[in-house]
C-alpha cells in the first residue's frame, strides 16, 4: 500500500468534494437550462439551483421558461420549487421523483432581457407539412375585394397562355390505349386455334359417317370422340384465357378514359383561380372567416405533441438498436436492452400544478390548477401513459376542464385532448385582417367542446362552439362604401349567436379541414346574388373555349376506343363460337354413341336370357 | 509540458530505479484506461488501485496518455467490435440484458459500443502488454540503455539548444 497514494486520493477525494460544494449546482444550473433552452427553442432559465445529496433533494428559487413566438415574455414564471428524489434507483442512474407541488405558477410574466436564443434551424418535420398544408386550405379561400364583383377578364390573354392539361393527359391516354390494342393485336395473332379446329372438324365429319356394325367399332368411335372433347376442351379453356385477359386490359383501357370530365374540370378550376374568380361556396366563408382561428391553436398543439415524441420516445425509436454508420469518435452507441423493473431513466411520478395568469386586471386573469402524472423520458419502461387533468377559470367564472393522454407505451404514439367549458366568457377573438370581413369578434358566454386526437400521424380533430350574444367588430377605417362591405357589414351585426362546427381529419398528405357556422349560408348567398355579371360570363366563357379544345379530342378518342374494342371483341368471340359449335356437335354425337353403348348392352342381355331360356326347355 | 514531464520521468525509470513489475503493471493499466474512454466506473477503480498499490505512476500516466491517442485513431474499431458484442452475438444478449439491471451497472457505461469495444481490446491485450513490457524493461537495462545514451543521436539531441531549453524549463518546474 504506497501512504503517498492513499494520501493523495483524500486530496483527489476532498477536491471532488469541494468542487462538488461549489460548482456543482452552477453546473447543473447551466446543463438545465441549455437543455431547456434547446426544447423550448427560447431561454430557460433557473435562479439559486440546488442539489443536495445528503438530502436527495433538489431546489430553485425561481424557472423562468420564455415564450419562443414572443421572447421578451416568459411562457411562464413559478415560484419556489423544491422536491425529492428516490434514493434506491440512483444507484441505477436513474432519477424517480414522486410528487412536486408547483404553486404560484404565473403566466405571461414581462421578461427584463431578451429570452432568444441562436437555434441551428431543423430540416421541416411532418407538422410543417401538416402546417403549410392547412394553411394552404385557408389561403384558398376565395377572397373578398371588389374586382370579384366588376373586374373584367380577359379570357383571349387568360387563355392563351393557358396550357389545358386535359389535351395532352387524352392524348396521353389514347396513346396508352394504342399500344394496350397493339399488345392485344399481336396476342391475338399469335394465337392460331382455326388449324386445330380444322383437324377437329375433320375428324367429326368422319365420326359422322363412320359405319359402326359391332361393339369394338362402337368403343374405338367412343374413345375418339372422348379425345376429340377433350381436344376442344383445352382449346376452349386457352379461348377463355385470352378472352378474360383481353376483358381485363379493355376495361383498363375504357377506365382511363373516365377521368376526362375531372381533368377538364381541374383545367376549369385552375384558370378560375388564375383569374381570381373562384366559386363563393358557404364552406369557403367558414375557411375564410375562421381558418387561421383554428388552424393556429392546431398546429400548436401538433408543435407541443411533436416535442413530446422526441423527449417521450415511442417503443419502437427507444428500442432502435440499428448500427449507426458513424457515431461522433469516442461517443460510440448506446445499446438498450429490456429493464425488468419500471424505473425508466428519468420519472416524475405527479405534479400538482397550480398557476395564474399575470395581468394587471384582476378580472381579465385565470387560474389554472391540476395535476400532470407519468412524465418520463421512457414511457414503454413505465408502462403508463402521462395524463393531465387541468381546469383553467377566469375570475369568477366557469372553467376549463382541459384532460387528455400522450400514451407512448405502443409502438404507436397516441395521443389525445379534450377540452369542455360551459358558460365561459371568450371575450375578444382577433380574426384575420381581410377585406370587407370583421377583424374581432366579441363574444359572452359560450360553450366548447374540443376532442384532438393523433394516432401516429392521423389526425382527428373536432371542435364545436356556441357563443350568445356576439358581436363582430369592423377595423376602425372599413367603412361601408361598396356593395360588398355594405352586405358584410349588414349580415355581421345581424348575428346574435355564433355556431361554429371544425373538423381537421386524416393522414399529413390527405388532410380535410371543414369549418362550417350559421354565418356561411347567409353570407354566400348574399355575395353570389351581387356577383358580377362579367364574371359569371367569363365563367361560362372559360368553359366553353376548353370544351371547344377538349371535346373534338375526346369524341375522337372515345371512338378510337370503341372501334378497336368491338373488334379485338369480335376477333375473340369468332374463335370461341367457332370451338362451341364443334363442342356442339361432338358432345350431340357422345349423347348418340352413349345410346348406341345402351341399345348394344340390352340386347345383349336379351340375347343371354333367350339362350339361358333355351338351355332350361332343352333339360326338361 | 505535462505530457513531457511524464515522458521525462518514464525514460528515468526505464533506466533504472524501479522494478521492472512494477512499471509494466502501470504501464498495463495506463493502457487499459488509455484505449477506453475515461469516465467510466472501471476506469476510476483502475485508477485507484494505481495510486493505492506501489505500480509506477509515471508508466500509468505516460501509457494513459500515449494510447488515448491511439483509442482516437482506432475508435471505429472499437465502434464496430462493441456493436457486435452487444448486438449481434445473440446467445449472450440475455447476459448483457442482466448486467443492465444490475445497480452500478450503468456507470459502467458497458452498453456503450465503444466502452464495450475498446474495454475487450484492452483486456485481451493486457496481458502480453504486461510481459511484453516487463521483458522489454529488462532487455533495455541490459543491452539497448546505455548503447542509446551513449548513441551519436541522442548526444546529439542532448546537446541541442531544444533539449537545454527543455532541460531549463523541465527543471524549473520540478524544482
Amino acid at each position: 500500500m504506497r501512504r503517498n497514494g492513499l494520501i493523495g486520493i483524500a486530496i483527489l477525494v476532498l477536491l471532488v468534494g469541494a468542487a462538488w460544494y461549489f460548482l456543482t449546482d452552477a453546473l447543473f444550473e447551466r446543463q438545465i437550462e441549455d437543455v431547456g433552452g434547446s426544447v423550448v427553442g427560447a431561454k430557460v432559465e433557473i435562479d439559486n439551483f440546488e442539489l443536495s445529496l445528503t438530502g436527495l433533494s433538489v431546489s430553485l428559487d425561481r424557472l423562468q421558461v420564455t415564450d419562443p413566438n414572443d421572447t421578451w415574455t416568459n411562457l411562464f414564471e413559478t415560484g419556489r420549487v423544491a422536491f425529492e428524489m428516490e434514493a434506491g434507483p440512483l444507484i441505477r442512474k436513474k432519477v424517480v421523483v414522486n410528487e412536486v407541488a408547483i404553486e404560484d405558477v404565473r403566466l405571461g410574466t414581462k421578461r427584463e432581457t431578451d429570452g432568444k436564443i441562436d437555434i441551428p434551424e431543423e430540416e421541416p418535420g411532418w407538422v410543417d407539412e401538416v402546417a403549410n398544408d392547412l394553411k394552404a386550405q385557408v389561403a384558398d379561400a376565395p377572397v373578398l375585394n371588389l374586382g370579384i364583383l366588376k373586374q373584367k377578364v380577359n379570357i383571349d390573354s387568360l387563355m392563351a397562355t393557358f396550357d389545358i392539361q386535359a389535351v395532352g393527359k387524352i392524348d396521353s391516354a389514347r396513346a396508352n390505349a394504342e399500344t394496350t390494342f397493339q399488345r392485344l393485336q399481336q396476342t391475338l395473332a399469335e394465337f392460331k386455334p382455326q388449324d386445330d379446329l380444322k383437324k377437329i372438324e375433320t375428324e367429326v365429319q368422319q365420326l359422322q359417317q363412320q359405319e359402326i356394325s359391332n361393339l369394338p367399332d362402337l368403343l374405338r368411335t367412343v374413345d375418339r370422340t372422348k379425345k376429340l372433347i377433350g381436344n376442344l376442351n383445352a382449346i376452349k379453356k386457352d379461348v377463355e384465357a385470352k378472352k378474360s385477359k383481353v376483358s381485363f386490359d379493355l376495361k383498363q383501357v375504357s377506365a382511363s378514359f373516365t377521368h376526362i370530365d375531372d381533368w377538364v374540370r381541374d383545367d376549369f378550376n385552375s384558370v378560375k383561380s388564375k383569374a381570381n374568380i373562384g366559386e363563393f361556396s358557404a364552406q369557403n366563408v367558414g375557411k375564410m372567416l375562421f381558418g387561421d382561428v383554428v388552424v393556429r391553436p392546431t398546429v400548436q398543439v401538433l408543435q407541443y405533441v411533436e416535442l413530446a415524441r422526441k423527449y417521450m420516445p415511442v417503443a419502437q425509436q427507444f428500442l432502435a438498436n440499428g448500427k449507426q454508420e458513424k457515431p461522433p469518435r469516442l461517443k460510440g452507441q448506446d445499446i438498450r436492452f429490456p429493464i425488468f423493473n419500471n424505473k425508466p431513466e428519468f420519472l416524475l411520478e405527479k405534479l400538482t400544478l397550480s398557476a395564474a395568469t399575470n395581468q394587471a386586471d384582476t378580472s381579465q386573469a385565470f387560474s389554472v390548477r391540476g395535476d400532470i402524472a407519468g412524465v418520463t423520458n421512457q414511457p414503454r419502461v413505465y408502462g403508463q401513459p402521462l395524463i393531465f387533468g387541468l381546469s383553467a377559470s377566469p375570475a369568477g367564472r366557469n372553467s376549463y376542464e382541459v384532460s387528455g393522454s400522450f400514451d407512448h407505451t405502443q409502438e404507436t404514439p397516441v395521443e389525445r385532448i379534450r377540452i369542455k367549458a360551459s358558460g365561459v366568457r371568450l371575450g375578444k377573438i382577433e380574426l384575420p385582417q381581410r377585406n370587407f370581413l370583421p377583424n374581432s369578434l366579441f363574444a359572452e358566454t359560450s360553450k366548447i367542446s374540443a376532442d384532438f386526437g393523433l394516432a401516429d400521424r392521423s389526425l382527428e380533430f373536432k371542435v364545436n362552439l356556441t357563443a350568445n350574444p356576439v358581436e363582430f367588430r369592423f377595423a376602425e377605417d372599413a367603412k361601408p362604401e361598396n356593395a360588398i362591405s355594405r352586405i358584410t357589414h349588414e349580415v355581421f351585426s345581424s348575428i346574435q349567436t355564433l355556431s361554429l362546427t371544425a373538423g381537421i381529419s386524416g393522414p399529413p398528405d390527405g388532410l380535410r379541414l371543414q369549418i362550417s357556422s350559421n354565418i356561411d349560408n347567409v353570407l354566400a348567398q348574399r355575395i353570389k346574388s351581387v356577383l358580377g355579371k362579367s364574371v359569371k360570363q367569363a365563367r361560362a366563357e372559360i368553359r366553353r373555349r376548353i370544351d371547344e379544345k377538349v371535346e373534338p379530342r375526346k369524341r375522337q378518342a372515345l371512338q378510337f376506343v370503341a372501334d378497336n374494342r368491338a373488334r379485338i371483341t369480335g376477333e375473340i368471340d369468332k374463335v370461341s363460337k367457332l370451338v362451341d359449335e364443334q363442342l356442339a356437335v361432338v358432345e350431340a354425337k357422345k349423347k348418340e354413341l352413349e345410346g348406341e353403348i345402351e341399345k348394344k348392352k340390352d340386347e345383349g342381355v336379351k340375347d343371354a336370357k333367350d339362350k339361358l331360356k333355351g338351355l332350361f326347355k332343352k333339360k326338361n | 509540458m505535462f505530457f513531457l514531464k511524464f515522458i521525462s520521468k518514464f525514460i528515468k525509470v526505464l533506466h533504472a530505479g524501479e522494478s521492472p513489475p512494477l512499471i509494466a503493471a502501470g504501464f498495463t493499466m495506463g493502457f487499459v484506461v488509455g484505449l477506453t474512454p475515461l469516465l467510466t466506473l472501471q476506469n476510476v477503480l483502475i485508477l485507484l488501485i494505481a495510486f493505492l498499490t506501489k505500480v509506477n505512476l509515471a508508466s500509468v500516466f505516460f501509457a494513459m496518455f500515449a494510447f488515448g491517442f491511439v483509442a482516437y485513431l482506432i475508435d471505429p474499431l472499437y465502434h464496430s467490435l462493441g456493436y457486435y458484442t452487444l448486438a449481434e452475438i445473440q446467445n449472450i444478449k440475455p447476459l448483457w440484458t442482466a448486467v443492465y439491471n444490475w445497480p452500478v451497472a450503468p456507470y459502467t457505461r458497458f452498453n456503450n459500443t465503444v466502452v464495450m469495444g475498446s474495454f475487450l481490446v484492452a483486456l485481451v491485450l493486457a496481458v502480453p502488454v504486461y510481459f511484453g513490457v516487463r521483458k522489454g524493461i529488462v532487455a533495455y537495462r541490459a543491452t539497448f540503455g546505455k548503447r542509446i545514451e551513449n548513441s551519436k543521436i541522442v548526444k546529439a539531441i542532448k546537446g541541442s539548444s531544444l533539449y537545454k531549453w527543455y532541460v531549463r524549463i523541465r527543471d524549473l518546474e520540478w524544482n
